[in-house]
């Protein structure tokens, strides 16, 4: 590197020389540039920006003169003679960037560059700088993927056998290694096959046996009508799709939440795969069905449920950059739906164009810019889906709208009332002094306490401080006594006061003592007294002067709040008060008031409760979208950074499959319609080829390309191109039915062969890449979950509906319950049900079209210890013993019911062994039959689909 | 019921391949097909075998540990604007002093705060960064950002890339466990394949918030039959399955020995998680029987029993289901004292028991939280969280002993010399692992991915 350097500088000053063209500054420009700047640049900088980086960082290269200047996706690093505009100063002074990353360099070098930029960056260094990549749409589009489709049938096929026109395809591959494929698979196992494949539970013994016994030549195309036609095939390709969009039914993340209404899109997708409904508009729905228009309900809650798709994705709510959340919502969607509907990492061109395939930084912000326009958060400190009413029938929706017009013109009632008691209150004080009342006036704080009373001023109205209750406990401990002397003799009233309320007690004993005379009275509190909403009297007395008169409030066998607050002797002859012995008459219309518009309210509310219980049911709620009140364009995130803004990009889809460009998005709205249309107009070819490959793959267990999500340039080449695209017009042509497909592929030769080791072929083609024979393939989670429900007779077939149990707050710890088929069972991000988790089901955190296929120690152990395989085992063990007489039929029958067949010869002599060894050791009938039970449903045979 | 795990080992050695007297054809292979847990060679010379990463949840404070700053003495309670990793912004906020003291300890003369009274006398071990800095401000990102490298996507977690780069030394262990996970603030996802193969995933042992006396692998035990009769069933399963096979084939043979291997774990990882027969000097010396040690003695000691059987990555939690996980003060920062009780002598025990039993030499013990706390107050007595600055400390397996590397400001608050990024530190354990992240690659949906993503670089300057 440094003789580099030397040789570099003596052709700079010698070119220089020789040209004559170089002033004398210039060269002691130059002298100071070799001297002060470019070693620092070469120690420090060109380890990541130079052409010679093992991996150049930041798109940005700082080593020719050229691309100095153009700097990278921030702009400039240098501009000539403007310090302050060039970004390798901001950096270096760990302003903007902080550069270099291990340290700062030191204040005299940062002094350096500075006078170097402004003295106008003589730089010597030849050479272009970076070159713009861009990307090549023309060349991009010679690669298989993005041309248009082509179903040539091969030429010359001579059909030695009477095959479809699937099978031509794949002989004239066979044909060119010389070898005939397997021969057809044994109706016992092309039946087991067909089963698992399209409705995913296996046959029962008795279809075994009629499909057996049935030797009409069109005895396989009935069963084929009979399963496609079943509810059953829906929920088995409902749930391959649900792979490949990512289903689940909590959010994932930190703080996982429940998507408790996620299920309705489930039920969505196996119902779109019941009803056949053409694929193209099964993607409209998913993708724009809130702006589709409508001619029912049914249609349009169907709409609005499909948009879940979009909504469902595994979200990070909590995320406090709400502007970086909202690109991460976008960036999940955007590819999702690549990789699912298009077969391409559409995310890979977030921060840069695609390393490798022909999609550009700026087809990703074209795209996102569609997603930017939709709204899918509302944003929070933790923020929320969006959630949307789906709509009823028009006689629901009238008893809703009448309802929520009530309850609403109620509300305005109540809170009208409310308003008005609180002016009142906030008039009127709560407390009434006691010397402004006449006659003489004992305060509780004035009384003689039995026991231990609390006090309170929580209830007006009340006399001084406050008031006393006795928290309705130790009854008959407490006791209150009020003391007056009688100043003059005269007809005296006697009155109590207390705070009214419905928790007091009814019935509570005031005790009157006079000289000699003793009189109780009981006092209701839980209405408000009648005087002034004050007092409540207790009788006129005859009183002499100087008697001593007791008034005593008991809580002896009382049930409620016993209030003590005051008590009054008012001298009726004396006319104390001028009044008539009230309060002033404000405070006492003010109390009469009150009182009405308590009533009232309490009316009101109870009328109120009344309406709200008798609620015409709510609409359901769907996840779902909206649009943006103002949809536009997005602008480039350089480097993905929401924060860095780059330029703004038209709203529009991948170029490379729309050549013609002329897609108009309407202005007023984001472009999912459009979007929607696109993905399945003619010009786009990777819609249906990634729809056909993905049948293909599932009657198979590998698609003819075998990275089914990628078809891109990292993907693999489809094995049978034509054969491809044939099966993609021929969905076309069948308006984009995936029955119809299903039909035509298990009908082929090919998928009906024999899965047994094909000799000759396993040498030159070990993938069974040219499939001389079908794949023997293991069964996914579900199947074999529904199959050992089926085996133990105890599978629960209740199609659709919500599945996970009511009250449920978090996944964590969830219980998985019941016994529904496996579509069925909550699918959440972060708990995995134990038999879901070991045996490899689609994480619903990513696109998977391909699930893993593991082989692990954990999957043994579920086999041998997890309680659900021992209890079904002996479920099935119990319905042996009881509908199968003999312990020899018992074994046969064991092996028909839970592996579909017969048992070998040997089979039943190892068994019988087993079964003896446990006899002989005194293990019971049943736990023998359950310990075999047990085992087959671990053997390779149940597995395995062959 | 018989079910001596003594009498089920003694038969395993004294079997061929340990399903009664059957001798069966390619049970006694290593591994099931590809992908493959045999042990790999590495891309380097590697320093380590393996890794105990005692995970401090919810952020323990620097400055109250290992990064003492006169200057919160001196500034405590004045105002001072500092760059708030929350909110983004300059703000004035009030320096908030430790409430403990420091002092130096052993030869290297660390500083260590009275906090960690135990931990401290190993501080000779400890390589002390000082300078670590993370993505995420919030639990959950930066708790998965610790873990896999990213705040949002899923990625596989470091346990899972160690498993995958180097398979695992004992086939009848999983080569990947955490001990006590939290089932909060990334879950699962923290002990995750991701889109790796399966057989990489961490497997949980125990959970946060359940006493890890109570912790096992699931499915490990069988609730309904004598071992006898597991035996004879799994026999009658072999003849069976051999049967079945009619033709050679890895992925049949692969299932087929699963159920050795299973059977062998069943046998033998009872016997790794149960402590009754280390003695009781050695349950003293972990805390084990003191109220407040007692569960992260155990945790640590059945990592000690983990890695001398084998296990490649090994996590210990100290966590728990919350959603202000443990270390978490933003009030009552003096709350650090109960979690360090917690954790100070079990560390130091299990530290002292490595070295005793020469594990340490090829050990690596990684120290540390999600994120630091902020050395200004939050609310009267508290700390926020702080990506921008803290502390970790590594120790063993091919660290320099006694060391600090890399400074934060004189507020403790943010790394300035030296600093070491969440993506450096990934870097060099795997590099100490014997592993270079550059390397260490996995293909997934076309796209080379990493665990270090596109960034990483090995701090050099730390290794022996």
């Amino acid at each position: 590197m440094a003789d580099r350097r030397i040789l570099f500088v003596a052709i700079g000053f010698a070119a220089a020389a020789a040209s004559g063209l170089v002033r004398a500054d210039e060269a002691a420009d130059i002298e100071f540039f070799e001297r002060k700047i470019r070693p620092v640049l070469v120690e420090h900088c060109y380890e990541c920006h130079a052409e010679s980086s093992e991996e150049l960082q930041g798109d940005l290269r700082l080593d020719t003169r050229e691309a100095i200047r153009a700097g990278g996706p921030s702009g400039a690093a240098v501009t000539p003679g403007e310090p302050s505009e060039s970004l390798l100063l901001d950096a270096m002074r760990y302003e903007s960037f902080e550069m270099p990353p291990q340290g700062k360099l030191p204040d005299n070098v940062i002094r350096d560059f500075e006078r170097w930029i402004a003295n106008g960056a003589v730089d010597p260094r030849e050479g272009s700088a970076l070159e713009k990549q861009g990307v090549d749409l023309e060349q991009g589009r010679k690669f298989w993927a993005f041309q248009l489709l082509d179903a040539t049938v091969p030429q010359g096929a001579e059909l030695d056998r009477s095959g479809t026109t699937i099978d031509r395809f794949i002989r004239a591959r066979q044909r060119e290694q010389d070898l005939n494929s397997n021969p057809p698979a044994s109706p016992e196992i092309l039946v087991r096959r067909l089963f698992f494949d399209l409705v995913g539970i296996p046959p029962t013994p008795a279809q075994i046996r009629d499909f057996l016994a049935d030797e009409s030549p069109d005895a396989y195309s009935r069963l084929v009508e009979r399963l496609l036609a079943s509810s059953e095939f829906g929920q088995h390709w409902g749930r391959h799709w649900l792979d490949v969009v990512r289903y689940s039914d909590s959010s994932g993340g930190a703080r996982t939440r429940i998507f408790q209404h996620a299920w309705r899109y489930r039920d969505y997708v196996i119902q779109a795969f019941n009803e056949d409904r053409p694929y193209d508009r099964f993607v409209a729905e998913q993708l724009a069905g809130d702006l589709m228009p409508y001619q029912s309900e049914e249609l349009r809650r169907q709409q609005l449920t499909a948009t879940g798709f979009l909504a469902l994705g595994p979200t990070n709510y909590e995320l406090q950059d709400k502007e970086l959340l909202r690109m991460e919502v976008v960036d999940e969607q955007l590819d999702t739906l690549g990789r699912a509907m298009l077969g391409m990492t559409i995310g890979c061109a977030r921060c840069h164009d695609h390393k490798f395939d022909p999609i550009g930084i700026a087809d990703y912000y074209a795209m996102a810019g569609i997603f930017r326009s939709t709204k899918t958060l509302n944003h929070a400190n933790v923020s929320n889906p969006i959630m949307r009413d789906l709509p009823v029938a028009p006689e629901h929706q009238q008893r809703l709208d009448t309802h929520t017009k009530q309850v609403k013109a109620l509300k305005t009632v109540i809170a009208d009332l409310e308003a008005k008691l609180k002016g009142i209150d906030s008039q009127s004080s709560p407390a009434v002094a006691a010397d402004s009342l006449p006659g003489i006036v004992v305060d509780n704080t004035a009384a003689e306490m039995m026991g231990s009373w609390t006090p309170s001023s929580h209830t007006p109205r009340y006399v001084g401080a406050g008031y006393l209750h006795d928290q309705n406990q130790q009854k008959g401990d407490l006791q209150a006594t009020f003391v007056a002397q009688i100043p003059v003799a005269g007809n005296y009233e006697i009155r109590v006061a207390y705070s009214a309320g419905t928790n007091r007690a009814p019935r509570v004993p005031v005790v009157i003592q006079l000289s000699g005379q003793q009189e109780t009275v009981f006092v209701d509190q839980t209405v408000a007294p009648p005087i002034d909403g004050l007092f409540h009297s207790l009788g006129q007395y005859q009183l002499q002067q100087g008697e001593t008169v007791k008034v005593v409030v008991q809580n002896r066998g009382t049930q409620g709040h016993v209030i003590v607050d005051a008590v009054q002797w008012l001298n009726l002859a004396a006319n104390e008060n001028d009044d008539d012995g009230n309060v002033d008459q404000s405070a006492s219309e003010v109390a009469l008031q009150t009182q009405a518009l308590e009533k009232q309210l309490e009316e009101h509310r109870s009328e109120l409760k009344r309406l709200e219980s008798a609620a015409p049911k709510p609409p359901d709620l769907v996840m779902s979208v909206q649009e943006e009140e103002d949809p536009k364009d997005a602008f480039i995130c350089i480097r993905g950074n929401v924060h860095n803004r780059g330029d703004d990009v038209g709203r529009g889809f991948l170029r490379v499959v729309s050549p013609d460009g002329d897609w108009e998005i309407e202005e007023s709205e984001s472009g999912r319609r459009e979007l929607a249309e696109w993905i399945c107009s003619d010009e786009n070819p990777l819609a249906s080829r990634v729809l056909a490959n993905r049948v293909w793959h599932h009657l198979f267990g590998d698609g003819l390309v075998r990275t089914p999500d990628n078809f891109g340039y990292t993907g693999e080449r489809p094995t049978h191109p034509f054969l491809l695209d044939y099966l993609a017009v021929r969905l076309i042509d069948s308006g984009w039915s995936v029955k119809a497909l299903v039909r035509e592929v298990v009908h082929s030769e090919t998928y009906r062969l024999s899965s047994e080791r094909h000799v000759r072929a396993a040498e030159i083609d070990p993938d069974n890449r040219l499939l001389f024979r079908q794949n023997r393939r293991r069964l996914a989670a579900e199947q074999i979950r529904d199959a050992i429900l089926v085996s133990s007779g105890r599978l629960d077939r209740q199609i659709g509906g919500p599945s996970i149990a009511a009250g449920t707050k978090t996944e964590f710890g969830y219980a998985f319950a019941g016994y529904r088929r496996g579509v069925y069972v909550p699918v959440f991000r972060s708990t995995f049900s134990d038999l879901f988790e070991v045996f490899d089901v689609a994480d619903p955190n990513i696109v998977v079209g391909k699930r893993n296929v593991t082989t692990r120690a954990s999957q043994a152990l579920f086999m041998m210890n997890s309680p659900f395989i021992v209890e079904h085992a002996s479920h099935l063990a119990e319905e042996a013993l009881r509908t199968v007489s003999s312990d020899q039929e018992r074994m046969k029958w064991l092996y028909r019911r839970v592996l579909g067949r017969e048992a070998t010869e040997n089979e039943l002599v190892e068994t019988w062994r087993f079964f003896g060894e446990l006899q002989e050791s005194g293990a019971s009938s049943s736990d023998s039959w359950t310990l075999v039970s047990q085992a087959l449903f671990a053997c390779l045979d149940f597995r395995y689909i062959h | 019921m018989n079910r001596s795990s003594t009498s089920r080992r003694d038969m395993l050695r004294t079997t061929a391949c340990g399903f009664g007297s059957l001798a069966l054809a390619g049970l006694c292979r290593d591994s099931v097909a590809a992908p493959s847990m045999v042990a790999k060679d590495p891309h380097l010379p590697p320093k380590a075998k393996r890794v105990i990463f005692l995970f401090m949840q919810g952020g323990p404070s620097q400055i109250d540990t290992y990064d003492p700053k006169p200057r919160l003495d001196r500034d405590d309670g004045k105002q001072v604007e500092f760059h708030v990793a929350r909110t983004r912004k300059i703000t004035p906020e009030r320096v908030f002093k430790s409430p403990w003291r420091f002092r130096q300890y052993g030869e290297c003369g660390q500083p260590v705060s009275e906090l960690f009274p135990h931990m401290a006398e190993h501080v000779d071990d400890y390589c002390v960064i000082r300078s670590m800095h993370t993505e995420g401000v919030a639990h959950g990102p930066a708790t998965l950002f610790l873990h896999t490298g990213a705040t949002n996507l899923v990625r596989p977690s470091m346990g899972a890339w160690v498993s995958y780069g180097l398979g695992t030394e004992n086939q009848s262990l999983p080569g990947f466990v955490t001990i006590s996970p939290p089932s909060t603030q990334g879950g699962p996802r923290l002990y995750s394949n991701a889109f790796l193969p399966t057989l990489y995933q961490g497997t949980a042992i125990g959970r946060a918030g359940t006493g890890i006396s109570d912790g096992s692998i699931a499915n490990l035990r069988n609730q309904r039959w004598q071992d006898d009769q597991q035996r004879k069933q799994l026999a009658f399963l072999n003849s069976l399955n051999r049967q079945q096979m009619l033709e050679p084939d890895d992925e049949l043979e692969a299932t087929i020995s699963s159920f050795e291997l299973a059977y062998r774990m069943q046998s033998e990882a009872p016997a790794v998680l149960d402590l009754s027969s280390e003695s009781a000097a050695t349950m003293a010396q972990y805390g084990i029987g003191e109220q407040e040690t007692d569960e992260f003695g155990r945790q640590c000691l059945l990592a000690r029993r983990m890695a001398e059987s084998g296990v490649r990555y090994i996590q210990v939690n100290y966590a728990d289901n919350t959603n202000n996980p443990r270390w978490d003060q933003h009030s009552r920062i003096k709350e650090h004292e109960k979690h360090a009780r917690a954790i100070d002598q079990p560390v130091a025990g299990l530290l002292k028991d490595l070295k005793q039993r020469g594990l340490l030499e090829d050990t690596l013990v990684w120290w540390g939280g999600e994120f630091g706390r902020t050395p200004f107050a939050q609310g009267r007595d508290g700390r926020d969280h702080n990506p921008r600055g803290f502390t970790v400390w590594l120790a063993g397996g091919g660290v320099k002993p006694g060391m600090a590397y890399g400074q934060t400001d004189e507020f403790g608050y943010e790394a300035v010399e030296n600093k070491v990024h969440m993506h450096d530190l990934h870097a060099t354990l795997l590099h100490l692992m014997g592993l270079n992240h550059k390397q260490l690659t996995y293909r997934y949906d076309g796209r080379d991915f990493r665990l270090t993503d596109v960034a990483g670089r090995v701090v050099t300057d730390i290794i022996a």
